[in-house]
C-alpha cells in the first residue's frame, strides 16, 4: 500500500509523467494480457453468480473430514473444520472483488470531477482537495481504517465506504496533476480564444488528454483496494468471521501452514492474481488511451 | 585552400563514405541518412545546413558515435586517419573531446545542472595533465576567459544561474578543454536569442581560427552558414544534394533545393513582391528513395529524375551537385532568381487609419513575484487590413502583449479596447461583449504541434468553432470543407488526426480555425517561428493572400527582422517591456533611431563575413 | 530569460540567498507540521467521543459497568470537563508521552508502547535498508540494460511485487522458507543479537517486497530519465569516462528524486509492519494496535496512532530537506 500514497513535492512530476508523446512503454506480451482478461472474467462470474457455481455449500462443517487432502470430492482439500476450500474460494469472490470495484468506481467518478474542476478552476476547491490530500498523506488509509474499526466496530460495507473517501483525494491528486499539465498547452488556450465554453474544454478537451492517466489510475487503485481489504479482513477486523472471504481464510488457515498449506495459499495466490491482473490491464489500457496515432 | 582541400585526402581530418543511418521502428528499418561522404580538411570550416528530417544533425552523431540507441549506423568514418565506425565506449573515451569536440544546441539541457561551472570545465581538462587545486582553477579561470567570460566568480555558479548565452560559453569551454582537431556545433545558436546569437557564432568562429582548428557547423540558416564556414554541404531527406564554397554557392547555387532554399529565405534590406516558397514539406527519406530526393516538389522535374539515384557529380572544380538536369535548367534557375527578386511597385499606405479595431494605451503588467514589470506603458494600435510588427527578444513582452489583448493574461494598468469593448478585464465581459470581441480578434499561436487537440480529428476541430461562432450553420461539413480550402488544404484533411499532418499543414489548420469567427484582426504570436524556410514562406505568403483579399488586420509577433520586413506595414521595436520604437516597416530598418534597434539590426544573420566581424 | 551580454553582472542574488531559502522553507515546513500535528492529535483525541454510545461505554471496554468503574473513568479522562477541556488536558498530557493506562493490561500507556518499539524499529530500519539497497540497485540496473532480460523480468517482478499484500507475501514466505526448508524460524522475535536478526530476516523480506517495487520503478524511471538527457550525451562528447558519468552525472541525478521516495517508502512500512508483525507473531507495536483495535482499547488506540503520526510527518519533512540539501536547483532557487 506504499504505493498508493505519495509525496507532495515530487510525486506531481512523476504521476502524471508521460501523457503526451513522452515515452512510449512496451506494454507486456500480448498473451499475457489475454490471460489477464480471461482470469478477471472468471473472477467477474464467481463473483455475480456467487456460491451458486460452487461444487459444495461453502459453510457446511464436516468435523470428521478436516485438513483433507485435495480429492476428486475436495478439489482443493478441507479446513480446520471440514469445509471445502475451494467453494469457499469461489463464495468470497463477491466480498473480494465488489468492494473494489465500488471503491475504484466511486473514486474514478468523484475523482475526476473534483481533480478536472481544480485544475481547471484553482481557486477554492483546488485549495479544499490539496488540505484533503496533505492529511491523507499524514496517516495512512489502512491505519485510518484500523483505527476506525477499534473505535466503532467492523464490517464491510462503511469500510467500503470509508475507502472511497480516502482514494478520492489521490485520484483527484493525479487526475489534477495532469489538467494543470495540459493547462498551459496552446491547444486549451486556442479553445478559450475561438469562444469554446468552459465545460466543453473541460470535458471534451482536456479529459480526453488526461483519461490515460486517470484510467490506469483506477486500475492501480483496483489493485490496491483489492489488498487493503483482504489485510483487514486478515487482521480480524473487516468481515465478520465464519464468513467465505480470502483475506479471513488467509488469517483462519495460516494455522494449517504446516498440515494442509493448500487451505493457505489458495487464496494468497488468488489475491495476488487478481490485483496483478488489473495492474497489467491498466498498463494495457494507459498504452490504447494514449495513442495518438492517425486514424 | 579549400576547394583543393577536398581533393587532397593526406590533408583531410576527417572524411565520410557510404554513411548510412537506420532507425528501428518497431519491426521495421526506416533510413535516416545515406550515402553521405563528406571530407573536412585540417583548419577548414564546413557548413552542413538542411531544414528538419534532412539528417544533418543525424550525421554529425554519427561521427562521433553519439547516436541514440534506435539509430545504427554503417558505412567508413575516418578521423586522422584511423577508422573509427566500430569503436568501443572506452575507446571512444579517448578519441572524443580530443581528436573531435562537440557543442550541443540546446544550454539549457546539456550542462549537469547539479555541478559548478569549475566542476564541469575542470573535469573535462585532459586526463594526463596532473594539475593541483589552484593550477586547474586558474586553467579553468583561463579557458572561461577564451571563451569571453572575464568575471572568475562564474566558475562557483551552477549551470541555472546563468543566461543562456553564458551557458553556452561555458558549454564551448567545456567542449574545447582537451582541445579537439575538429569541432562539431549542433545548432548552437538556434536556442538562443538574435543578439546572443551573433556574439556566440563569432566566437566559435574566432576561436577556430586562432587554434587552426577544423569546425562543423551545423544550421537550418544559409546566411549564417556563408557567414561562418568555408565550404557547405546542402543536406535534404537524408542526402547531400550539393557542395560548394559559401561565396560560389551565394552567387549562384547549382541544385534547385539550394536554389530555392535560398530564395525562400526572407531578405532583410528588400520588401519582395512575393516570397518563393517550396511547395509541399520534407519527405521521409524512404518515400523518396529510388530517385531525386527533391523531385516531388521540384519544378524542373522530369522522369529521368526518378528514374535512379543521383550521385554527386563535379559541375566545376570544388562544386558537387546531385542534381542530373542542372546542364538543362542552369540558366532557368538564375532567371527564376532574377525574378524573385522582384520589389514591388508601391507598399500599401502604413499611417495607421483612425478606426483602430485594437488598442492598447499605456498598459503595464507585472507578473507576481517578477521584480521587473513584462509590459511597461505599451500602446500599440492596429486596423482593419493592414499588418503591424512586433519585434522583440524573448523577455521583451511581445507575446505577454498578445496574450493580455486576447484575454489569456490580466493587465496591472492602462486599457485596452477591442472593437471598441473595454477588454482590460475580460474576466467581467458580459457574455453578448466577449463574443463580440471574439469575432474582432482571433490569434494564431507558435507551436503548430501542441495548438491542435490531439485526441481530436481536424474535422471536429473546424466543426467545434463553426458551431461556437455560427450556431446555425446547417452544412457543417461543407463550412469546415470550405475553411480548409480557403487555407490551401484539402477537405479530405478533416478526417484527419494532428498528429498525421506536417507542421505547415497544422499551422494552416490553426489559421483556419481562427477565420471561422471572421475576425478583423488576427494575432500571430511567432506563428512561423517554428516551421522550417520553405514552409516558413508559405504560411507568411497565405497570410498575405488573406490580408488582401479579406482585409484582414495581422498584428504579427516576431523576433525575425527579416520576416516583418516582408510582412508588416508598420513595427514597433520591443525591448524589456517598452516599446523602444515604432513607425514604418522600411524606415525603421533604414534608419533606425533607437540604439536597441540597430543592435537588433546588426545582430540579423547576414551571408557576408563582416557580419561576425567587429 | 533575457538577452544578455558577457560583461552583465550576474551575482545580484548570490551571498545571502545562498543560505536563506532552504531556511525559510524548513521554517515553513515546521509550522506546517505543527499544524498537521495539532489536527491529527484533535482527531485522535476525538475517537474517544466518536466512538458510539457515550465515552465512558468506549473505555469501559468489556469491563462491568458498576458505579465504581464509571466514577474512576470519569475522573481518569476528565469526562466531566467540558470537551476542549478535556483535549487540552489530554494533550498537554501527550506532550510529556503521557497517554493515560491502558484499559486491558492497567499498565500505562507508553510503558507497554516502550516495551514493544525496539523489535518494531529494528524491523523497520532492517526493511528499510533492504527496500533501498535493492530496489535502488534492481532500479540501476534494470534502467541500464532497458529493454533487455534482465530489465524485462525486474519490471515485471515489479508488477507482481505492487499488486501483492504485504501478508500475502508474508505467509508465502513462511510457507517456502520456514515450513518448506526449514531455514528460518517461523515466529516470534528472537532472543536478542544475531538470534534477533534471524527471526528478523522473513518479516523484514516480507516487509520490503512492496515498497522494494515501488523504489525499483521510481528508480528505473528517474534513471531512464536521466540516460536519455542532453547533459549525458555532452559528457560523452567530451570523452569523459563512463565510471565519471556513471557516478556523478546518472547516479547523482537519478538519485534526486528518489530521496522523496525514501520518506514514502519509510511510511509505507510502518503501516506494513502491522500486518507482518501480526503475521509473524511478533510483539511488536503494530501487533499492539490491531490487539487494542480488537479489543477497544482506547487510550492504547490514542498513544500508537500519535506516535505513527509524528513519525511519518517527521520522516517526510527530513526527506523534503535532504531533498533541498542535494538539489542545489531548489537550494539556490531556479531562475
Amino acid at each position: 500500500m506504499s504505493g498508493v500514497s505519495a509525496s507532495t513535492t515530487m510525486s506531481e512530476a512523476v504521476s502524471t509523467r508521460g501523457t503526451g508523446r513522452r515515452r512510449r512503454r512496451r506494454a507486456a506480451p500480448q498473451f499475457i494480457i489475454v490471460c489477464c482478461f480471461v482470469f478477471i472474467a472468471v473472477v467477474v462470474l464467481f463473483a455475480v453468480t456467487g456460491s451458486l457455481l460452487a461444487p459444495q455449500d461453502p459453510s457446511v462443517q464436516n468435523l470428521s473430514n478436516i485438513t483433507a487432502a485435495p480429492s476428486a470430492e475436495h478439489l482443493l482439500g478441507t479446513d480446520a473444520l471440514g469445509r471445502d476450500t475451494l467453494s469457499r474460494l469461489i463464495a468470497g469472490t463477491g466480498s473480494a472483488f465488489v468492494g473494489p470495484l465500488v471503491i475504484a468506481l466511486g473514486s474514478f467518478l468523484i475523482g475526476n470531477l473534483l481533480g478536472l474542476l481544480a485544475g481547471y478552476r484553482g481557486g477554492r476547491v483546488d485549495s479544499l482537495i490539496m488540505r484533503w490530500i496533505d492529511l491523507m498523506w499524514a496517516i495512512p488509509s489502512l491505519l485510518i481504517l484500523v483505527v476506525v474499526a477499534g473505535v466503532v466496530g467492523a464490517s464491510y460495507w462503511p469500510t467500503v465506504l470509508i475507502l472511497v473517501v480516502l482514494t478520492v483525494p489521490l485520484d483527484a491528486r493525479v487526475v489534477r496533476g495532469a489538467t494543470l499539465e495540459q493547462m498551459p498547452r496552446p491547444y486549451v488556450e486556442a479553445a478559450k480564444t475561438v469562444g469554446v465554453s468552459d465545460r466543453r474544454i473541460m470535458w471534451l478537451h482536456i479529459w480526453p488528454n488526461v483519461a490515460p492517466i486517470s484510467v490506469a489510475n483506477t486500475f492501480l487503485v483496483f489493485a490496491g483496494s483489492v489488498g487493503i481489504l483482504a489485510s483487514l479482513s486478515f487482521l480480524g477486523l473487516g468481515v465478520p468471521p465464519g464468513k467465505p472471504d480470502w483475506g479471513l481464510m488467509l488469517a483462519e488457515n495460516q494455522p494449517l501452514l504446516f498440515v494442509q498449506p493448500l487451505a493457505c495459499l489458495a487464496p494468497a495466490v488468488l489475491i495476488i492474481l487478481t490485483a496483478t491482473s488489473m495492474t497489467v490491464i491498466g498498463d494495457w489500457a494507459y498504452e490504447r488511451l494514449s495513442e495518438e496515432g492517425p486514424r | 585552400m579549400n576547394a583543393a582541400a577536398a581533393t587532397v585526402p593526406s590533408a583531410s581530418i576527417l572524411s565520410v563514405t557510404d554513411l548510412r543511418v537506420t532507425r528501428l521502428d518497431g519491426d521495421d528499418l526506416a533510413t535516416v541518412v545515406s550515402d553521405i561522404a563528406l571530407e573536412v580538411a585540417r583548419g577548414e570550416s564546413v557548413a552542413f545546413v538542411g531544414e528538419s528530417g534532412s539528417g544533418k544533425s543525424v550525421t554529425a552523431k554519427s561521427i562521433m558515435g553519439l547516436l541514440p540507441r534506435a539509430l545504427t549506423a554503417e558505412g567508413r568514418v575516418r578521423l586522422n586517419g584511423r577508422d573509427v565506425m566500430g569503436l568501443s565506449e572506452r575507446e571512444w573515451g579517448g578519441v572524443r573531446g580530443r581528436e573531435v569536440g562537440m557543442i550541443m544546441q540546446d544550454p539549457f539541457t546539456s550542462l549537469n545542472p547539479i555541478q559548478r561551472c569549475a566542476r564541469i570545465i575542470g573535469e573535462s581538462l585532459p586526463r594526463d595533465a596532473t594539475l593541483d587545486r589552484a593550477a586547474r582553477r586558474e586553467e579553468v579561470v583561463r579557458r572561461l576567459a577564451e571563451v569571453g567570460i572575464t568575471d572568475p566568480s562564474v566558475a562557483d555558479r551552477y549551470p541555472f544561474q546563468l543566461s543562456g548565452g553564458m551557458r553556452q560559453r561555458v558549454g564551448i569551454a567545456a567542449a574545447l578543454a582537451r582541445d579537439p582537431d575538429l569541432l562539431i556545433a549542433d545548432e548552437p545558436t538556434t536556442a538562443l536569442d538574435v543578439t546572443t546569437q551573433r556574439g556566440i557564432l563569432s566566437l566559435i568562429k574566432r576561436i577556430q581560427q586562432a587554434r587552426n582548428m577544423s569546425l562543423i557547423l551545423i544550421t537550418h540558416d544559409l546566411r549564417v552558414a556563408f557567414a561562418t564556414c568555408d565550404r557547405v554541404y546542402v543536406m535534404y531527406a537524408g542526402s547531400v544534394v550539393e557542395v560548394a564554397r559559401s561565396d560560389e554557392l551565394d552567387r549562384e547555387p547549382l541544385h534547385p533545393y539550394s536554389s530555392a532554399l535560398l530564395l525562400s529565405e526572407p531578405p532583410l534590406d528588400q520588401r519582395l513582391r512575393e516570397l518563393v516558397a517550396i511547395p509541399g514539406s520534407v519527405p521521409a527519406p524512404d518515400d523518396v528513395a529510388g530517385g531525386c530526393v527533391f523531385a516531388p516538389r521540384c519544378d524542373w522535374a522530369r522522369e529521368e529524375c526518378t528514374a535512379g539515384t543521383p550521385a554527386l557529380r563535379e559541375i566545376e572544380p570544388g562544386r558537387w551537385s546531385a542534381c542530373v538536369r542542372i546542364a538543362e535548367v542552369r540558366a532557368d534557375m538564375a532567371r527564376a532568381r532574377d525574378a524573385a527578386a522582384q520589389v514591388p511597385d508601391q507598399i500599401e499606405g502604413p499611417a495607421a487609419p483612425p478606426d483602430a479595431v485594437i488598442r492598447v494605451e499605456v498598459v503595464s503588467k507585472t507578473f507576481a513575484g517578477a521584480r521587473i514589470p513584462a509590459l511597461n506603458g505599451v500602446s500599440v494600435d492596429v486596423a482593419e487590413g493592414e499588418c503591424v510588427g512586433i519585434v522583440g527578444e524573448s523577455g521583451s513582452g511581445k507575446t505577454t502583449l498578445a496574450r493580455a489583448i486576447i484575454g489569456l493574461e490580466h493587465i496591472s494598468s492602462g486599457s485596452i479596447h477591442v472593437a471598441g469593448v473595454d477588454v482590460s478585464a475580460w474576466a467581467k465581459l458580459p457574455a453578448g461583449a466577449a463574443r463580440q470581441v471574439r469575432s474582432a480578434v482571433q490569434m494564431v499561436f507558435q507551436d503548430p504541434y501542441s495548438s491542435l487537440n490531439p485526441k481530436r480529428s481536424i474535422g471536429w476541430t473546424l466543426a467545434e468553432a463553426v458551431r461556437t461562432h455560427a450556431p446555425r450553420t446547417t452544412d457543417v461539413k461543407g463550412e469546415v470543407a470550405r475553411l480548409l480550402e480557403s487555407v490551401g488544404l484539402p477537405a479530405a484533411t478533416a478526417r484527419k488526426r494532428p498528429s498525421s499532418l506536417s507542421g505547415g499543414m497544422r499551422q494552416r489548420v490553426a489559421i483556419a480555425r481562427a477565420l471561422v469567427a471572421r475576425p478583423r484582426v488576427l494575432i500571430c504570436d511567432e506563428s512561423v517561428s517554428a516551421l522550417d524556410v520553405s514552409v516558413q514562406a508559405q504560411i507568411l505568403n497565405l497570410l498575405h493572400r488573406l490580408k488582401r483579399e479579406q482585409h484582414l488586420g495581422v498584428l504579427f509577433i516576431t523576433h525575425d527582422l527579416a520576416v516583418v520586413r516582408q510582412i508588416a506595414d508598420r513595427v514597433y521595436v520591443m525591448n524589456r517591456g517598452r516599446v523602444v520604437e515604432s513607425g514604418p516597416t522600411d524606415q525603421i530598418i533604414e534608419t533606425p533611431a533607437d540604439p536597441y534597434t540597430v543592435q537588433l539590426l546588426k545582430a540579423a544573420p547576414r551571408a557576408t563575413n563582416e557580419w561576425l566581424s567587429d | 530569460m533575457s538577452a544578455v551580454t558577457v560583461t552583465e553582472p550576474v551575482g545580484e542574488r548570490r551571498q545571502l540567498s545562498d543560505r536563506w531559502p532552504i531556511l525559510l522553507f524548513i521554517v515553513r515546513r515546521l509550522a506546517a507540521m505543527v499544524v498537521m500535528l495539532a489536527l491529527v492529535s484533535f482527531l485522535v483525541f476525538s475517537l474517544v467521543h466518536l466512538a458510539p454510545g457515550n465515552p465512558v461505554d468506549a473505555l469501559l471496554g468489556q469491563k462491568p459497568r458498576t458505579p465504581e468503574t464509571v466514577a474512576a473513568l470519569t475522573a481518569q479522562f476528565h469526562l466531566d470537563r467540558p470537551f476542549l477541556e478535556q483535549y487540552a488536558i489530554w494533550a498537554s498530557g501527550a506532550l510529556r508521552f503521557d497517554f493515560g493506562t491502558a484499559i486491558q493490561s492497567g499498565l500505562p500507556v507508553m510503558t507497554q508502547i516502550a516495551s514493544r518499539l525496539p523489535v518494531s524499529i529494528a524491523l523497520g530500519i532492517f526493511a528499510f535498508l533492504l527496500t533501498m539497497i535493492v530496489g535502488v540497485g534492481l532500479g540501476i540496473l534494470a534502467a541500464m540494460r532497458r529493454g533487455r532480460t534482465a530489465d524485462r523480468v525486474t519490471t515485471a517482478s515489479v508488477v507482481v511485487g505492487l499488486s501483492t499484500p504485504t501478508f500475502v507475501a508474508a505467509i508465502l514466505l513462511l510457507y517456502v522458507f520456514a515450513v518448506l526448508l526449514s531455514w528460518f524460524p517461523a515466529y516470534g522475535k528472537g532472543s536478542g543479537g544475531l538470534d534477533t536478526l534471524w527471526h528478523l530476516t522473513l518479516p523484514a523480506i516480507a516487509l520490503a517486497l512492496g515498497s522494494c517495487a515501488y523504489v525499483v520503478k521510481h528508480t528505473r524511471a528517474a534513471m531512464i530519465d536521466v540516460l536519455d538527457q542532453d547533459y549525458i550525451t555532452f559528457a560523452r562528447a567530451r570523452g569523459l569516462s563512463r565510471t565519471r558519468i556513471l557516478l556523478t552525472y546518472s547516479l547523482r541525478n537519478a538519485l534526486i528524486p528518489v530521496i522523496t521516495i525514501g520518506g514514502v517508502v519509510l511510511g509505507g512500512l510502518i503501516v506494513g509492519a502491522v500486518l507482518v508483525e501480526v503475521t509473524f507473531s511478533i510483539q511488536g507495536i503494530g501487533q499492539l494496535l490491531v490487539q487494542s483495535a480488537g479489543a477497544k482499547d482506547l487510550p492504547v488506540i490514542q498513544g500508537v496512532t500519535m506516535l505513527i503520526g509524528v513519525l511519518i510527518i517527521s520522516i517526510n519533512l527530513c526527506a523534503d530537506v535532504i531533498y533541498m540539501l542535494v538539489d542545489p536547483r531548489l537550494r539556490l532557487g531556479r531562475r
